[in-house]
């Protein structure tokens, strides 16, 4: 299975020696003997990590002061800390002019999602970063003081972040789009003294980006200033002094700033947040060195980068990926920013195109999103810069190599995994190693990486607990608000004495090619972002339904989706309606991450003797695994009711066709909607029970039960349903959240063609069936670009009784008056949508508000408005016509229909067969606007088209002459004609088609 | 009035043994049942003919045939969604890896909203998968695109189907003249007809269905696209169109047995 790359070896052969190799070379003098292997050196970085680390920090050549012994001190992995003599500053190490590198080439590309592109040279930024950090001090914001940034990822973040760096005062940066209580549980345990916010995408429940702002601020007590990073108004009123940090920079005077103290190697550089199983997000702080020192290593040892590339790795503020690409300035690497949405496929390919990227870092989602719809980078932009992909955020599957090598190219694809407990990577690429696929190629140096069994013994080629078993710099220095150590020591040594337990899974070879099996606790990796279930039972808390939750990881084949478990509170049940607010309330609180895919209702969660709810039980069950704590279980029972829930709530239903009477059996407080939906699903798929979220086409439905359930739907619910709609969103679940939207004008009018808004609009009026789809092909080619809307409605009142066109007409006014309250329109109608486009332009005409023009498409007269001399006539046109195939019109149809339709005796037949006598039954009255009658040709003349009835009460009729019979008046073939003879009425020049230009007909 | 009775096809139907200039089969798996319906000259179609009545252990088999990365996404839905999706996903694996002398997993198949093209591979094929009832269909054409639809007969009542809207007057009218015996089949005739010209549009429901014009007969034109009638076992209707301008269709059909896979 394992196919070397040849791009990492012919790239071996065509570029400069690895980093790796020189520094290969250091270790083997202090060795005293060859490493010739990765995994010998590999061995001897971890078996002499500080023999490692010492020459390390010797040959990267980073600015630092002080003495580099003792190497590391404290007893024991959990208190081990590095380099106590050694001073440095982190933004020093990232900005200082290195030999060889411009100052004036970019170091800093930040592309907005706008298009806008910002460009910074290394002197730039250098300067930018220097007068940010006087303004910054200038607030009285110095060492031993926190702060706070909310903000996307563009150079004012990055500047910012830097300047902070500058004066050694810790940050901890999270995006504007996460909600107040994601935000609040993160950044109250920093208690911040200054807020920096970028308050584009800012957002709370249902609130501004002020407001979502004040309720932070009324949450976070310790700030004493806001500084604004975006151009808009600054807040009103804030409970604390908001200013624009750009201002202030201005303001401050350029003396060089204050000075970038070099401080002790754990100095607080950043604080992170990793999500616990229990309680607050975990508020890690990394020191300044070794972020530093990691960071640098896997960029020159692992991923090889100089001075010459250019990096963009796809990640927010609140990912550490972003700390991590930012030390890709300290080796004179340009770095490339965005903080655009990812619209497509194309999106990041073009970002890496256009900025002449080298190394792009992506995750295994957007790679199969590209791979799934089709893309082709290689062949649709120029990728000739990139000589690396590196992939991380969840497990990187087999194919999606096989896909990268044949539609991106052949470069070495990097699958790293690590975490932002050590602000780094514990699997990375390798330059000297070929990529396997479906594998990470190295484990990173110096840290001593092992996968091993329950009892904590070494396993290879098994898949195991992820552990480092020797110190290493990169850990936190301390968690915030835990005084003791406690929580660090549970955080990540109570699983295995005396090793870091990282709390993912992986499995090791013996060449050092690993490969990442996702996380072994609770917590939850959702698209990279980790996510605690204490974070999502802390929002559900506030919904009185809900009276315990539980968040759970379930492995699908594609990677792993979220899965709540909810246990309701006495009273309450569980519906479409509860799901769909447990869902919007954590996609306001939390973020989309936070939004899980499937809800089980459960009667209880698992929980341990000791009381604690156990996550890892329930994982195991809902991925159907072996419960490997189940005497530690008080309630072992809960988990058969999990299961069984989980069964009944994902989409499969594997007991297909088993009866399944509950299910059956509406739920009590099931809505009329959710009901009606619910048995026009069951009715045309033939089953007694659905899932609400199952799929109409997953469940065996074809493309033919569409038509057949849209009428269904139609029936119950007794309003059109597009079928755009069912599409959609073809599940239970699905169409009621589309459906519970407004059901007044917006769905009553139907965009055929947007038009020139400065025009006046056309208005169509749907056929006996109540829809607007028939004037689609003519609304395309009308010469004049007028904005055309069909009108769509039921038909029938709730009763089930047919409307009359009076009543159709009045309604379809009185939404029209509100939908265009002023200006002028215009209405046309085919057939019986003709009639009712006549009874409205009168209803309108005695409000005042005649259309310009009223075009009646082959409108026939209603039996009722015809005297009997009249219908005698229009009886024997009839029968001329069945003689005549040609002639064949309406009527027939009709006639012969409404005799099929006489056999059966259900009331959606009756319904219909109303169509045909409200028609019939309307009696017309005169109207005085203007009119045009487009006239079938292909008809029997004269008697037929009984013009003179029309003329008694129409006298501003204008006849002209369209192609076709009645009945495929509206076909495609006809509609350039038919558009051109509208076009004429629209633009007051009926009779004159010659000088009206139509469009091409357009094909397929 | 009355569209071509479907019972007619089967006398269409000949070996292409007995056709002069038959095509010969160029499959690797010995079933050589190709038999040529509709005029010779037109447009060639090659269809193959899956018989979805199979056991679990056909669809571990076929299963084998789907890429990586495919699997999952055929493994949704119900067990007989899921297998009717994995056969036919094989049977186009098979029959497009003949086409392009492929192993079938290495037959490079993109899925486009939800339908399957081919990202590469040289030659520019149509390809279109329909499976209705117990009958999978697979469809092929050189350099121009190809829709197939199989559907079972239903028997329902007539006034519904109106009330569905997918029918055009004109024909509705057609239908509604018709025997209720022969209607059932038309209606099926005249579904897939129009299913089978917007699955080779790429469009799917995505356009009305009531907005393609069908015409009277099994076979015929609608628009740019030329339509022909399937052969497939009783109780089903199939239709295949091709974007074309000649005027008829020449359709290959041959057999497909799954558990013959190897």
């Amino acid at each position: 299975m394992t196919r070397p790359s040849t791009a990492a070896d012919g790239a071996t052969a065509t570029r400069r020696m690895p980093q790796i190799a020189e520094f290969r070379q250091l270790c083997e003098q202090r060795a005293g003997h060859s490493l010739t292997s990765p995994a010998e050196l590999h061995g001897w970085s971890v078996e002499h990590y500080q023999d490692f680390w010492r020459l390390f920090l010797d040959w990267s050549g980073l600015a630092w002061e002080g003495a580099a012994t003792p190497v590391c001190v404290g007893e024991g992995m959990e208190r081990a800390a590095f380099f106590p003599r050694v001073r440095l500053n982190y933004a020093e190490n990232l900005l200082r002019p290195l030999p060889g590198v411009d100052d004036d080439a970019p170091a800093l590309t930040s592309v907005h999602g706008s298009g806008d592109v910002e460009r910074l040279t290394r002197a730039e930024l250098r300067a930018a970063v220097s007068a940010t950090a006087g303004a910054i001090h200038g607030c009285g914001v110095g060492v031993g003081d926190r702060v706070a940034v909310i903000a996307p990822n563009s150079a004012r973040t990055v500047v910012t972040a830097l300047a902070l760096a500058a004066l050694g005062v810790p940050m901890a940066s999270a995006t504007p789009d996460m909600g107040p209580t994601a935000l609040v549980g993160r950044l109250e345990q920093v208690e911040p003294v200054l807020l920096v916010v970028d308050r584009t995408g800012m957002r709370g429940a249902g609130a501004g980006p002020d407001d979502a702002l004040a309720r932070l601020l009324d949450e976070l007590p310790t700030v004493r200033q806001v500084l604004v990073l975006d151009d808009g108004p600054l807040p009103e009123d804030p409970p604390v002094p908001a200013e624009r940090l750009g201002r202030l920079v201005d303001r401050t005077t350029a003396d060089g700033g204050p000075s970038w103290p070099r401080l002790p190697f754990d100095h607080p550089l950043w604080v992170m947040f990793s999500s616990g199983t229990t309680g607050p997000p975990k508020a890690m702080v990394h020191g300044a060195g070794g972020s530093l020192v990691e960071h640098v290593k896997e960029h020159r040892l692992h991923g090889d980068l100089r001075a010459d590339d250019v990096l963009y790795f796809h990640t927010t503020t609140a990912w550490m990926m972003w700390n991590w690409q930012l030390s890709a300035l300290a080796v004179g690497a340009q770095v490339v920013l965005y903080d655009g949405p990812v619209a497509g496929a194309a999106t990041l390919w073009q970002l890496v195109a256009d900025h002449g990227v080298t190394v792009f870092g992506t995750s295994p989602a957007y790679l199969q999103l590209c791979q799934d719809v089709g893309y082709r980078p290689a062949a649709k932009h120029d990728l000739g810069r990139l000589r690396a992909i590196l992939s991380t955020g969840a497990v990187l599957h087999d194919w999606q190599f096989d896909w990268v090598a044949r539609e991106v190219g052949p470069l070495p694809l990097q699958s790293i995994s690590g975490g932002t407990d050590i602000v780094g990577c514990f699997v990375l690429g390798h330059p000297e190693r070929p990529v396997e696929r479906g594998r990470c190629q190295s484990l990173g140096l110096g840290l001593d990486v092992a996968a091993v069994d329950a009892g904590g013994v070494p396993v290879l080629d098994e898949v195991g607990d992820l552990v480092c078993r020797r110190p290493f710099p990169s850990r936190p220095v301390c968690f915030l608000r835990d005084p003791s150590g406690r929580r660090f020591h549970d955080s990540y040594f109570a699983e295995h004495a005396g090793v870091w337990t990282h709390g993912d899974r992986i499995e090791i070879d013996r060449h050092g090619g690993s490969r990442m099996h996702g996380r072994a606790d609770g917590v939850l990796n959702v698209d990279g972002v980790r996510i605690g279930p204490a974070e999502i039972y802390r929002i559900l808390r506030g919904m009185p339904e809900i009276d315990d939750a539980m968040a759970v990881e379930q492995r699908t084949a594609d990677g792993s989706r979220l899965l709540l478990l909810a246990v309701l509170r006495p009273g309450h049940a569980y519906d479409d309606d509860l799901a769909t607010r447990i869902r919007a309330r954590l996609r306001a609180e939390g973020s989309a991450a936070h939004v899980p895919q499937v809800i089980a209702v459960v009667d209880e969660l698992p929980l341990t003797h000791n009381g604690k709810r156990s996550e890892r039980a329930a994982r195991d069950v809902v991925n159907g695994d072996p419960v490997r704590n189940l005497a530690a279980l008080r309630n072992p029972a809960a988990l058969e009711g999990i299961a069984a829930a989980v069964r009944a709530a994902t989409t499969d239903p594997a007991g297909e066709g088993a009866p399944d009477e509950d299910a059956a059996a509406p739920a009590p407080d099931e809505d009329a909607l959710t009901r009606a939906v619910s048995v026009a699903f069951r009715e045309v798929l033939g089953r007694r029970s659905l899932p609400p979220t199952a799929n109409f086409f997953d469940l065996g439905g074809t493309s033919r039960q569409c038509m057949t359930i849209l009428r269904r739907l139609r029936l119950e619910l007794r309003r059109p349903v597009p079928l755009a709609t069912f599409l959609a969103a073809p599940s239970i679940a699905g169409l009621v959240e589309a459906l519970r939207g407004p059901a007044g004008p917006s769905s009553r009018f139907v965009q055929l063609r947007a038009g020139d808004p400065g025009r006046t609009p056309l208005f169509v009026v749907h056929g006996v069936y109540g829809d607007a789809d028939a004037y689609r092909s003519m609304a395309e080619h009308l010469g004049v670009d007028v904005p055309v809307h069909g009108i769509e409605a039921s038909l029938m009142h709730d009763d089930g009784r047919a409307k009359t066109v009076a009543e159709i007409a009045a309604e379809h006014v009185a939404e029209l008056q509100r939908f265009v309250p002023t200006g002028r329109l215009s209405l046309a109608g085919y057939s019986f949508g003709g009639l009712v486009a006549l009874e409205m332009a009168r209803q309108l005409a005695a409000v005042g508000r005649q259309p310009a023009h009223l075009v009646l498409l082959d409108v026939r007269p209603p039996r009722a408005s015809l005297t009997p001399a009249q219908l005698r006539l229009r009886r024997l046109s009839s029968t001329v016509a069945m003689l005549l195939p040609a002639f064949r019109d309406y009527t027939v149809r009709q006639a012969l229909s409404d005799r099929v339709r006489r056999r059966g005796p259900s009331s959606d037949r009756k319904a219909l067969r109303g169509g045909v006598h409200v028609f019939h039954d309307y009696r017309w009255g005169r109207y005085e606007g203007p009119v045009t009658y487009c006239r079938a040709r292909t008809r029997v003349p004269v008697i037929m088209n009984q013009l003179f009835a029309w003329r008694t009460v129409l006298p501003r009729m204008t006849v002209v002459d369209v192609p076709g019979a009645h009945d495929d008046l509206m076909a495609g073939k006809h509609a350039p004609t038919l558009a051109a003879q509208v076009t004429a009425a629209l633009t007051g020049s009926a009779d004159r088609p010659a000088g009206v230009r139509t469009r091409p007909r357009a094909t397929g | 009035m009355a569209e071509r009775a479907s019972s007619a096809l089967p006398g269409a139907v000949r070996d292409a043994g007995e056709r002069p200039g038959g095509r010969p089969d160029d499959g690797p798996a010995g079933r050589r049942h190709a038999r040529t319906s509709g005029p010779p000259g037109g447009t060639v179609v090659r269809l193959w003919l899956v018989d979805l009545r199979a056991d679990a252990a056909v669809e571990n088999l076929a299963g084998s045939h789907l890429a990586e990365g495919e699997r999952w996404r055929v493994h949704r839905g119900t067990t007989a969604v899921r297998r009717r999706r994995v056969l036919l996903r094989a049977a186009l694996r098979e029959a497009a890896g003949r086409l392009l002398g492929v192993a079938p997993p290495d037959v490079p198949l993109v899925e486009v909203a939800g339908r399957p093209v081919l990202a590469d591979g040289g030659r520019d094929l149509g390809i279109s998968c329909s499976a209705g009832g117990r009958v999978g269909l697979v469809a092929i054409t050189e350099d121009t695109p190809v829709g197939v639809d199989v559907e079972p007969h239903r028997e329902e009542d007539f006034a519904s189907v109106l009330d569905e809207g997918w029918l055009a007057p004109a024909e509705a009218d057609r239908l509604v003249t018709l025997p209720p015996a022969l209607r059932v089949e038309a209606i099926t005739r005249c579904w897939t007809q129009k299913e089978a010209v917007l699955k080779g549009l790429g469009l799917g429901l995505h356009r009305h269905p009531a907005t393609v014009r069908t015409p009277r007969d099994a076979a015929g034109r609608i628009d740019e696209w030329a339509v022909d009638a399937v052969p497939v076992p009783a109780g089903h209707a199939a239709s295949v169109a091709v974007r074309t301008e000649r005027t008829g269709i020449e359709l290959v059909i041959e057999d497909l047995a799954l558990e013959g896979l190897r």
